[in-house]
């Protein structure tokens, strides 16, 4: 169409904001989180109910066969190579311009559609695609040697889900702050580093490593846990409601870290479109790309001091003799932040995603249409006009937080004595309203 | 009330409360489709969605100098379909790129000023920035 197709990407993917949320709309958010909260208090239930370790009806036998055939496995992990090769060739062949599709590839089909939506629809999707997993199994299995250990044994427990809070804290740095990072050349660079220290760290450490320090598949695992199909403890694949999986969790230290670097990055976004923070940011003398880091890092350490303190509160008023309460919470913190980000990358997801498979057709921007999708016109934006996307976004961030205190109700009810267990959940329940109101006032004040 | 049916109720009734509040609420725009970006030049300024009144044209200006905007960044608000007229004088010379139309001005030499026209056919928060400072100079809101 025109010259601005050679344009070099100094941004993120897009740059097209959401419209604020009409105050009516976000009251009304609110009201609903608040009036649920309480009457979750009201009509409490004493014993707990969602047991997730058992829960599900199971699927026909066909297909839970056909879940766990190699075949089927194998196919997985095809389409996962395949895709990443495909990205890896846009990045590496083709021009360093805004046409190319890599950084849609990155930020919206793999980070947001894949990770968080896919996998909150049909579970841990990027445990079965991860190239990088399957590279290893193959290599051990070539080598006749057992994938789950590695050179220096296995995977310590007690490191459980802190490195994978660090690998994403690098990526939503990258994702929000880092300069250049729609370029391919920003891209190589991050996933080739990233790629060479999860394979060492899988080589060392047996497979276990991606289960734990693989931040993808640890987001992938955990929005996962939503879905309503899962895996009970006896192994049969079962469908089931989506908390059950959330309940099911085996909680490992760590996990209140990466739900919380999930929850304040997203929240960091929205919060940084704000012009006050653009002009505090524009008239510092420290560089953008400090302040930016610094305040991303603030509203992280906010989420996570916030869980925890309200979780050590909970303690004191429920039963101060029970450790890791935190963690025992952190589950319900998964579906807050699943409405959070759904709320926030909606829009995105939907315009971005179109034109990133708009752009998937000319890879080398040779002019070429691969797959028959290279024209403009394919983009369609009827789910992300103001009278849909509004109530959509209200809808998300209210339903992450009846979820969210549905689960951690039944977690109080599960871990205190009786006559403790109302006032050993105020706490949580405060907290969660903070950050229901917080993504709710990001969204009306964008 | 069993703890799922339970879930299923709530799950029902949040998006039927969600949904009367949008009816009421906010009127139904009709976005076009996401811009298939003007030409360069001075747009040829006439508004594709039918309105019998177009708005009025609006103009805004913004200065870069020594790595800050004036005025500081702000927000304007512009009805969908008003021809857009931007101005902007920045003491480096570089590119002007207003995000999401995905339109750009070059600023031909240091000093000088660049004239944008652009028709704000879709809805939605747009950022203007400059390229060469990496400064948001504005941002412009359709709706």
């Amino acid at each position: 169409m025109s010259w601005h197709h050679g344009e070099l990407l100094a941004h993120g993917v897009g740059g097209r904001g959401d419209l604020p949320v009409p105050f009516t709309l976000a009251l009304l958010g609110a009201v609903t989180a608040l009036v649920v909260s309480f009457v979750m208090l009201a009509w409490r239930w004493p014993e707990p109910r969602l047991r997730g370790a058992t829960t599900g009806r199971a699927v026909p036998s066909w297909f839970a066969d056909l879940l766990r055939s190699p075949e089927w496995l194998g196919a997985w992990q095809v389409v996962g190579l395949v895709a990443v090769a495909y990205t890896a060739y846009a990045a590496f062949a083709g021009p360093d311009i805004s046409l190319n599709p890599t950084a849609g590839i990155v930020y919206v089909l793999f980070w947001v559609g894949t990770l968080a939506v896919a996998s909150a629809l049909l579970g841990p999707v990027w445990r079965r695609l991860n190239p990088l997993r399957t590279i290893q199994q193959r290599l051990w299995q070539l080598l006749r040697r057992d994938p789950h250990e590695g050179l220096l044994g296995r995977y310590p427990a007690r490191l459980g889900y802190w490195p994978a809070a660090l690998f994403l804290l690098c990526f939503v740095w990258l994702e929000l702050i880092g300069p250049e990072r729609a370029s391919t050349v920003t891209l190589r660079w991050w996933f080739g580093g990233y790629a060479v220290l999860q394979l060492i760290g899988a080589a060392l450490l047996g497979s276990s490593w991606f289960t734990h320090a693989d931040g993808f598949e640890v987001l992938s695992s955990l929005f996962g846990r939503l879905s309503v199909l899962g895996r009970r403890d006896d192994g049969v694949v079962v469908l089931r409601h989506p908390l059950a999986g959330l309940d099911q969790m085996v909680l490992e230290p760590g996990l209140v870290a990466t739900v919380s670097v999930m929850l304040g990055s997203t929240a960091y976004d929205g919060f940084s479109a704000n012009l006050a923070w653009v002009n505090v940011q524009q008239s510092s003398s420290l560089p953008k790309t400090v302040t930016g880091t610094l305040g991303l890092l603030a509203v992280i350490g906010f989420v996570a001091a916030t869980f925890v303190l309200a979780s050590w509160l909970c303690g004191v008023l429920g039963d101060d003799r029970l450790p890791h309460l935190a963690r025992q919470f952190a589950p319900s913190l998964v579906p807050i932040a699943f409405g959070y980000v759904l709320a926030h990358y909606w829009s995105l997801l939907i315009l971005e995603g179109q034109r990133t498979v708009v752009k998937m057709s000319d890879p080398l921007g040779d002019g070429s249409n691969w797959f028959g999708t290279g024209t403009a016109g394919f983009v369609n934006d009827s789910l992300i006009r103001p009278a849909v996307l509004a109530p959509l976004q209200v809808l998300f961030v209210v339903t992450g937080h009846v979820l969210g205190i549905v689960l951690a109700h039944d977690r109080a009810v599960a871990l205190f004595p009786h006559r403790h267990a109302v006032r050993g959940q105020l706490p949580m329940l405060a907290v969660m309203v903070v950050y229901t109101l917080g993504g709710l006032l990001l969204l009306f004040s964008s | 009330m069993s703890l799922s049916r339970a879930l299923i109720v709530v799950a029902l009734v949040v998006p039927l409360a969600a949904g009367c509040a949008s009816a009421s609420g906010t009127p139904t725009s009709s976005a076009t489709a996401p811009a298939a970006a003007s030409s360069s030049g001075p747009a040829s300024s006439s508004p594709t969605s039918a309105s019998p009144t177009a708005p009025a044209a609006v103009t805004i200006t913004a200065a870069v100098a020594d790595g800050k905007v004036t005025p500081a960044a702000k927000q304007y608000d512009v009805p969908l379909g008003t021809p857009v007229h931007l101005e902007i004088t920045s003491d480096k010379k570089g590119e002007i790129h207003v995000h999401g139309y995905d339109i750009e001005g070059q600023v031909t030499k240091d000093g000088g000023t660049v004239s944008i026209d652009f028709v704000a056919d879709t809805a939605g928060v747009f950022e203007v920035e400059s390229h060469v400072s990496d400064l948001l100079l504005f941002k412009i809101s359709v709706s």
